[in-house]
């Protein structure tokens, strides 16, 4: 990887954490793109699995500091999708976006997940629609923008190591 | 050389150290949770949440761009006339209301909903330490209770609002009939929106409509600030007590811009400043 595509890399996650905390926001929607979980994958396609999990456990971190009670949730379940991405990465990713799209979806739902069971504040009726409908939707949202983002970064990323 | 892909045996130290890092501060006390949480808030999310008001900021700008013209369009037609002008400038007093009628002892805040799952009970204020906010700090709206705030960085501020379950005011119906404590009406569905008033005298049969205030027992929130209106009582099973359904007087979800009141002010009180309707 080249010095300049590794500062395109660098800027585009940049962006996609910047448009965690302005897109999100600005749209309100109750089914909403996880930025950072895309980004996450991403970082993780092209690190180390250390690394990679090293990257999760800090945007899980500032995931959780808005919701103290969960506090470590958030980090523990990020750290585990940057590690399984890198982990993957090493023989499936340069040959399929898909489970790239799959890693992406299933850590925006299993962060969503994490979240509300360690706040304990959601119960009964309104954990279920959360945990069934809101978050799957959200997670599905987000592995979809993460499909396209993936696509493009493809051209970019390293394939499978071949012996 | 090992492809990036290959996990040796620092990546394997690292992850285990996130993990059990992670593990650690699942573990903690909410007391030291929280100062965690606010470190990272106070290093990492202040300079993001500055970004987010400036984000609603532009959204309310776009979005209230057509309404703004057809004001300014109206404004110019009407305001050949002295009725017409006078009845703007009693809305614009409406609209300034609060901020002047308390005149001293408020920090205005914008309040930014944060990432929280289901409805959101917690907002971020635009206000800190350093503009004099402490924890307990009452936030409030012209049309009353929102929320207090729960831990203070240097420049913004956590607040919880209804209907979190940790939000309690002690109230009273504008006349000072009945006390009792409102809090969130722990409802799935349809009611999860509205609050509980409970803890109310036999005695003291309230009708539906009634308005709710805050009575400024417990020196949190100041007397006669609005909490919301009776709409039903909730039958607990209670001899001695009653327990009414009260419809929130604000809908922290609607609100970007709020008041903190500051202690010294909570100290003066706030009597009067929210007339009955």
């Amino acid at each position: 990887m080249t010095i300049p595509s590794r500062l395109t890399f660098a800027l585009g996650i940049a962006l996609l954490l910047l448009l965690h905390h302005t897109v999100r926001p600005l749209l309100g929607w109750r089914i909403e793109v996880d930025w950072q979980v895309i980004a996450l994958v991403l970082v993780a396609l092209r690190s180390r699995p250390g690394i990679a999990a090293l990257v999760g456990f800090v945007l899980g971190m500032v995931m959780d500091a808005m919701v103290p009670a969960a506090f470590g949730a958030g980090a523990l379940v990020l750290t585990l999708v940057g590690y399984a991405a890198a982990r993957f990465r090493a023989g499936f990713f340069g040959a399929s976006v898909l489970l790239g799209t799959v890693i992406i979806g299933l850590g925006k739902f299993l962060s969503d997940v994490a979240v509300v069971v360690a706040e304990g504040r959601l119960r009964g009726v309104g954990f279920a629609v959360q945990v069934g409908l809101w978050s799957p939707l959200s997670a599905a949202l987000t592995a979809m923008v993460g499909a396209g983002l993936l696509g493009l970064a493809r051209t970019e990323a390293p394939g499978p190591r071949r012996r | 050389m090992r492809g990036a892909g290959e996990e040796t045996r620092t990546d394997r130290l690292l992850v285990w150290a996130c993990v059990v890092a992670s593990v650690i501060l699942l573990m903690l006390s909410p007391a030291r949770q929280e100062r965690a949480a606010s470190a990272v808030r106070e290093i990492v999310i202040a300079p993001l949440a500055a970004l987010q008001v400036r984000t609603r900021l532009v959204q309310r700008a776009v979005t209230s761009y057509d309404s703004l013209i057809r004001l300014a369009d109206s404004t110019i037609r009407q305001a050949q006339t002295l009725p017409a002008v006078q009845a703007e400038n009693a809305q614009l007093r409406a609209l300034l209301g609060l901020g002047a009628a308390l005149q001293w002892g408020f920090v205005p805040a914008e309040a930014v909903p944060s990432r929280a799952m289901g409805d959101a009970h917690t907002v971020v204020l635009s206000a800190g330490s350093r503009q004099g906010i402490t924890t307990l700090s009452p936030v409030v709206a012209a049309s009353g209770v929102v929320g207090l705030v729960a831990a203070v960085e240097e420049m913004t501020s956590l607040a919880i609002v209804w209907p979190h379950p940790d939000l309690r005011v002690s109230a009273t119906s504008r006349a000072g009939v009945g006390f009792g404590i409102v809090t969130a009406h722990p409802e799935d569905g349809s009611d999860a929106f509205l609050l509980e008033w409970r803890g109310v005298p036999f005695r003291d049969s309230l009708a539906v409509g009634t308005e709710i205030v805050s009575s400024g027992v417990g020196g949190v929130f100041p007397a006669g600030i609005p909490i919301g209106r009776v709409v039903g009582e909730v039958d607990q099973g209670s001899a001695w007590s009653r327990t009414y359904l009260v419809q929130p007087a604000v809908r922290p979800a609607d609100l970007s811009a709020v008041m903190i009141l500051t202690i010294p002010r909570v100290a003066a009180g706030v009597d009067s400043l929210w007339p009955a309707p």
